[in-house]
């Protein structure tokens, strides 16, 4: 009579895994998706239903068997690895329970075990489960959890296994041993221990999240701080750095003039002139109409030299008046930097070209950065994977290019074709 | 078939352009028809927009490149203008005649070939497409760059072009099959947008002829994506 019907716990527990599915594949469906989730409906189904009346001792293994039909299912379709599937099928499971408990415990209550017509009973089940589902996902949203589903780390999944063996073991002891201070033989006090316990699971398990997530959205801002700031700060030194050229630059151009006064020797005069060739290829000035990106390319040049990259743009500065010198600092520091890490490490130095281009195009501002690249590049958490030494800074890079492309509305995006890495900032323009 | 020209007054850098041109002909199996000009102001002259890429040196005796791309820009906003330099320096100014790009003397085949590369395909992504529609009344066919966007109501389509609405029945599913490859974004369930016609994006709508299109909120993302993806590749 306590016992809520098996068909029951499988509908919970397909209904809150597909809901939690779709929020993981951002809610894409595809045919793919819809006949695997119809698979796994009736495969959970019949398994559940089928195992009704297997000895109590076997109930514990038809239970850890749903389980991993849940997380088979979630890993076929959202495409996600073993930890994060877990993660979310460990929510899935414990939310399932309280599904079951609730509703079981309202229908008892209300209908008592066995009275009500089966129209009814099907549709408390499914009023009751869809209205609880959405609250959770409401909440879910709230507390954004969804959004950080590659960081999950072993010891987060070992933490949220123990909350949800601990609630689930709570919660079904009263059916196994009903003589101990924590449990009860009574029907009703078994779903409001049942069901409280599931509450309070969830809950933990959300707190847990939420605390989480806080503290990792904290870490991040740290890191892209941190990061903005030594953009602007070598942007800084490139000022302090080209001030000192520019100043030894018309120097040398004096010295020149006197030393070709002194002299009337031919050979001389040859050495001085090709000197003065040589300083003309070292022109310092820049003219892209936007200082700061003027200040930025004179300190790239030196990396484009030094690991003879075969550099070129066309750019219309004046474009770059709309965003702030930190962001421009931001968007063609890193930008530039990644590009110049790729070539960097192609072999010929022939193949080493960068091309940038600063344009207006249907009423945007479209920068593009251009690259040649290896053939197979990776890609890993949605980004190209880094050849920086220290993979923890993983895309910080391109992060920080896309949160200041969004502080104007934009948006940021890169292919690959052909060997070639494309890099593209689009930013509407501002109305004036 | 593409056509190109080469501008340019050394015999010397004309010969090496020339081969380079031939071997990418060669090597990527595209058809190129090559014409040479020795200075600016003969192609700049009498220029009919006959060409899709063109090559031009920047230094020349009688009229500049920069000169001679200005006079041609005045004429033909779509011909590709890649410049030849034996100086970088030079190529911050080519943003106002809309050049694409810059090859660095002395010329080497890979970076030429990639730079052609990329130009050509800016020549494919602009020519577009030819549709044709069997309209209630007979058969239409329109530019796909004629198309602002396409719009379903109950179970009729709407083709928006320039001069005219075209209405027939269709599934705005199968429109989206047949145009997506020519940049239209299926930007909410009822409307498939030409990328090329937005001018600009507001909250959670585009500007398209002046009208303002819902892109419905879980597509934004995407539907920027393709925007950039698109004009950057045109």
């Amino acid at each position: 009579m306590q016992d809520i019907p098996r068909l029951y716990t499988a509908l919970a527990e397909c209904m809150a895994a597909i809901v939690s599915t779709i929020a993981l594949r951002d809610r894409r469906i595809n045919k793919d998706m819809l006949w695997k989730t119809g698979l796994f409906v009736v495969i959970q189904c019949v398994f559940l239903v089928g195992t009704d009346n297997v000895p109590l001792a076997l109930w514990l293994p038809c239970m850890i068997a749903a389980f991993f039909n849940m997380a088979v299912y979630k890993k076929c379709t959202s495409g996600q690895s073993w930890i994060v599937v877990f993660y979310y099928t460990l929510h899935d499971f414990l939310i399932a329970e309280l599904l079951a408990s609730l509703e079981w415990q309202l229908e008892f209550f209300f209908l008592g075990a066995r009275g009500a017509h089966i129209a009814v009973r099907g549709a408390l089940v499914l009023l009751i489960y869809s209205a609880v589902l959405g609250a959770l996902v409401w909440i879910t949203q709230k507390v954004t959890f969804f959004q950080r589903t590659w960081e999950i780390t072993a010891q987060e999944l070992a933490t949220v296994c123990g909350i949800v063996l601990f609630a689930f073991g709570m919660g079904n002891l009263s059916f196994l041993f009903p003589w101990t201070p924590f449990t009860s033989s009574n029907p009703r006090d078994i779903f409001i221990i049942r069901t409280l316990v599931d509450v309070g699971g969830i809950a933990v398990l959300y707190a847990y999240q939420s605390r989480i997530s806080s503290l990792y959205a904290q870490q991040e801002l740290i890191k892209m701080n941190a990061l903005v700031a030594s953009r602007y700060e070598q942007y800084r030194n490139y000022q302090k750095g080209i001030e000192l050229v520019n100043i030894k630059y018309h120097d040398l151009k004096h010295q020149i003039i006197g030393l070709r006064g002194e002299t009337d020797s031919v050979r001389r005069e040859e050495w001085i002139n090709r000197m003065e060739e040589e300083l003309q290829e070292f022109r310092p000035e820049q003219q892209t109409g936007n200082p700061v990106l003027d200040t930025l390319l004179m300190g790239k040049s030196l990396d484009f030299r030094k690991n003879k990259i075969q550099f070129t743009c066309v750019v219309d500065g004046s474009l770059l008046s709309q965003l702030f010198v930190t962001d421009i600092c931001s968007i063609f520091g890193n930008g530039l930097d990644n590009a110049i890490e790729a070539v960097s490490l192609i072999e010929d130095p022939s193949r080493r070209m960068i091309h940038m281009t600063v344009t207006e195009k249907n009423g945007f501002l479209l920068i593009m950065i251009v690259n040649t690249c290896q053939a197979e590049l990776q890609v890993e958490r949605g980004m190209p994977v880094t050849t920086k030494k220290n993979p923890s800074e993983h895309g910080y890079g391109m992060r920080s290019i896309q949160l200041a492309a969004e502080k104007y509305g934009g948006t940021v995006t890169w292919t690959v074709k052909n060997e070639m890495f494309e890099l593209k900032v689009l930013i509407p323009r501002q109305q004036s | 078939m593409i056509r190109l020209a080469i501008v340019e007054d050394e015999d010397g850098f004309a010969l090496q352009l020339s081969n380079n041109i031939e071997r990418y002909s060669a090597e990527s199996g595209t058809e190129l028809q090559v014409t040479r000009y020795w200075d600016g102001d003969e192609i700049a002259e009498n220029y009919q927009c006959e060409f899709d890429i063109i090559l031009m040196d920047i230094q020349m005796r009688f009229m500049d490149g920069m000169t001679a791309a200005e006079k041609i820009r005045e004429r033909d906003g779509n011909v590709i203008i890649v410049f030849i330099t034996n100086r970088i320096d030079y190529a911050i100014r080519g943003y106002d005649v809309d050049a694409l790009d810059y090859i660095v003397k002395p010329i080497e085949y890979f970076s030429f070939s990639k730079k052609l590369e990329r130009a050509i395909a800016r020549v494919r992504a602009r020519e577009g497409n030819t549709v044709t529609l069997q309209l209630p009344g007979g058969f239409v066919r329109l530019q796909t760059n004629d198309i602002y966007y396409v719009e379903s109501e109950g179970h009729i389509l709407t083709y928006y072009t320039g001069e005219a609405a075209h209405r027939l029945r269709a599934r705005i599913a199968d429109a989206e099959a047949m145009l997506a490859p020519y940049g239209f974004f299926r930007c909410n369930k009822g409307l498939l947008v030409n990328l090329q016609h937005v001018k600009g994006v507001q909250d959670n709508c585009c500007l398209v002829q002046g009208k303002l299109l819902v892109i419905s909120r879980g597509k934004k993302n995407e539907f920027m994506a393709a925007l950039a993806n698109y004009i950057g590749e045109r």
